[in-house]
């Protein structure tokens, strides 16, 4: 455990955040049981309990839409990032939603009988062959205990004792569990609703999250293909002096799938790993900020020089050798152990800033 | 070398807002508020109307006529209009020690649950919801109508006529079969549009004369089924009764 996670805790942005997100979902709810009770004609409204169900149901579900949307849409504009910066606060909240659904469905559906609820709901038939009798609530059920990992160990405290790797892992399980959402609801209430409506805005949502994740897929191919082979080199050479600009980074990629950081600050050129060690956040598109490179995920800070976070903080990036030979900047692919101090390269004629 | 496009400063949680961040976020999220303020509403005025079926749960009420428990326990007033009998929550009214096996006449206290013209009383919790009150009135014969092949789907009648809106399709598939299980009634919506609120008529389902569904029939509750069977009618009821072997699921 470090204490790094400290990092990341309350402050303005976090609170306006989660009143902007507490104000949606109960407008979306209050919305939805108006919209409900007003519709048709007295006397043939849906039952306030199934209204609920379906208000949370479906909220749940646009949650999750967005919570899946803002990874690329990162990836594709930095304008998206405050939206990334609290996406566990929007992830939790999606989950309690999805939670209540679930215990209303079984409460209600499940309640008041001859048998156990859970088994009732979850167990009361299983014709998988067949769409009106494929037991939805079951793929309903996997989807809630997917969530309900990822919620549990949301907090960094997880990903400091799980591993970044493993942590990611369990993470990319969202899109299993988003697939089974979807079934969930076409095998489920989809069968017995004439409306288009429902199916309409599954398949929007589905070409929705698609469409972004392409677009965010063609460009990191993008930047893949402008990949420079390090093979058998002792330097590579990745850039010239004059396209950085001071307290900037930018990405290097190497053939070998591994991403350099290139950093310019005070007059000099320094480079460590891409990748941040606290979600894996692209430090190159970072900028330097109180003299440290700082991460535009969620502003984990390193010194250019050693890759090490200021004290008392001590995640520590792997740091490349660098020199600079007229203009052109030159590299060593040979990472060095993270928090291996490098003398950055001082380019000509630029002056130290203190 | 990835290029790199704009200059401005970049959006740190712990920071101030950076200026271009802030347009956006001003203009996005009244934006994200409007579209799941029209989400909600899309979603939640395409939702299926439930029926006309009523549950007068807040006003318990009295009635009197003749009582029988075959094939399923039920009131049949003077004039024929039929009431099925059923407990509270998900439970049908075989259990009752004052259900004797012949008819009587009876007075019988609950709440009412109303659809196109079926009826059922949910009894009142207490011991003497049911009061014999005398030999039988009247016989009640059924009135066989000869055999006949309906369309529809098989659900349970309590939820059906008004405990639960909506009572019926894939979404309630799981409350219907424990509904049955206990005791309720299961019942055919008849209808040729699966998707109609209002059916052509609400049948008694009898299974060779019981009103007992075996697992695999179980199975068929709230998909669309063909049923050929044996028609008659009790006081105001509807009854189908079928062999197993002709209750078959519609693709
Ligand atoms: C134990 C877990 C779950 C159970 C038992 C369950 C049960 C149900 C039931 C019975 C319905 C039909 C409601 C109705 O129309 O009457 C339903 C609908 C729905 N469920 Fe779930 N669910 C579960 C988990 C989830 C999860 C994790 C999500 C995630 C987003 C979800 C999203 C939805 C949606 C969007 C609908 C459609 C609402 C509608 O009917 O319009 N459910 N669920
Ligand atoms: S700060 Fe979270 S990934 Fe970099």
């Amino acid at each position: 455990m470090t204490a790094t996670y400290k990092l990341v805790q309350w402050n303005r942005h976090k609170r306006v955040y989660d009143v902007a997100l507490t104000l949606a979902c109960t407008g979306y709810l209050a919305t939805f049981v108006a919209v409900g009770l007003a519709m048709p004609e007295p006397g043939r409204t849906v039952g306030t309990e199934v209204l609920a169900m379906r208000a949370l149901g479906t909220l749940a579900i646009v949650l999750l839409h967005l919570i899946l949307i803002i990874g690329p849409a990162a990836r594709l504009t930095t304008l998206a990032a405050p939206l990334l910066y609290n996406r566990r606060h929007l992830g939790v909240t999606f989950f309690l939603v999805a939670l209540l659904h679930a215990i209303i469905a079984l409460g209600f559906y499940g309640g008041f009988g001859v048998r156990n609820p859970i088994s009732s709901v979850l167990a009361g038939y299983a014709s998988y062959g067949s769409a009106s009798g494929f037991p939805f609530e079951v793929l309903g059920f996997a989807a809630l205990l997917i969530f309900f990992v990822m919620a549990a160990t949301s907090h960094d405290f997880w990903l400091a004792i799980l591993g970044a790797r493993f942590w990611k892992t369990l993470h990319m399980l969202v899109y299993v569990a988003y697939a089974l959402v979807i079934a969930h609801v076409a095998l489920g209430p989809l069968q017995s609703e004439p409306s288009p409506v429902h199916g309409v805005l599954l398949i929007l949502g589905v070409v929705t999250i698609g469409t972004f994740h392409i677009a965010a897929g063609i460009k990191e191919l993008r930047t893949d293909s402008s990949a420079i082979d390090a093979d058998d080199q002792q330097w590579i050479d990745v850039a010239d002096v004059g396209d950085l600009d001071d307290n900037t980074a930018s990405v290097v990629c190497l053939r070998s799938e591994e991403r350099i950081a290139l950093v310019r600050h005070d007059g000099s050129i320094s480079a460590v790993s891409n990748v941040c060690a606290h979600q894996g956040g692209p430090l190159g598109e970072g900028r330097v900020i109180d003299g440290c490179l700082t991460c535009p995920w969620h502003g984990y800070q390193y010194r250019p020089a050693d890759g090490q976070s200021p004290p008392p903080y001590t995640e520590r990036l792997a740091t490349y050798a660098v020199r600079i030979e007229g203009t052109r900047v030159m590299v060593n692919p040979k990472p060095n152990a993270p928090g291996t101090r490098v003398e950055p390269a001082r380019i000509a004629g630029s002056k130290e800033s203190s | 070398m990835n290029e790199r496009t704009e200059q401005d400063p970049m959006y740190v949680g712990y920071l101030p807002l950076p200026t271009r961040h802030r347009v956006f976020l001003a203009l996005l999220i009244p934006a994200l508020m409007l579209a799941l303020i029209g989400t909600a509403t899309l979603i939640a005025a395409g939702q299926r109307d439930p029926g006309p079926a009523m549950w007068n749960a807040s006003e318990e009420r009295a009635w009197s006529g003749t009582l029988i428990t075959t094939p399923y326990p039920m009131l049949i007033e003077d004039d024929g209009t039929t009431h099925l009998i059923v407990e509270m929550g998900k439970r049908g009214a075989h259990e009752r020690s004052t259900l004797g096996p012949d008819p009587r006449a009876a007075e019988v206290h609950g709440y009412e649950l109303r659809r196109s013209g079926r009826r059922i009383i949910e009894l009142a919790p207490d011991a003497d919801a049911i009061t014999i009150t005398g030999p039988p009135a009247r016989a009640h014969t059924p009135n066989e109508l000869g055999p006949g092949t309906v369309r529809g789907e098989i659900v349970d009648g309590k939820c059906f006529l008004g405990a639960m809106k909506p009572g019926d399709g894939k979404a309630h598939k799981s409350c219907a079969i424990l509904c049955i299980q206990g005791g309720l009634p299961p019942m055919v919506a008849v209808r040729d549009d699966p998707f109609d609120p209002t059916p052509d008529e609400i049948l008694l389902l009898l299974v060779d004369g019981s009103p007992t569904l075996s697992p695999e029939l179980l199975e068929l509750v709230a998909s669309p089924v063909e049923i050929f069977g044996t028609r008659s009618r009790l006081g105001t009821l509807g009854t189908i009764d079928a062999s197993p072997n002709d209750i078959r699921p519609l693709p």
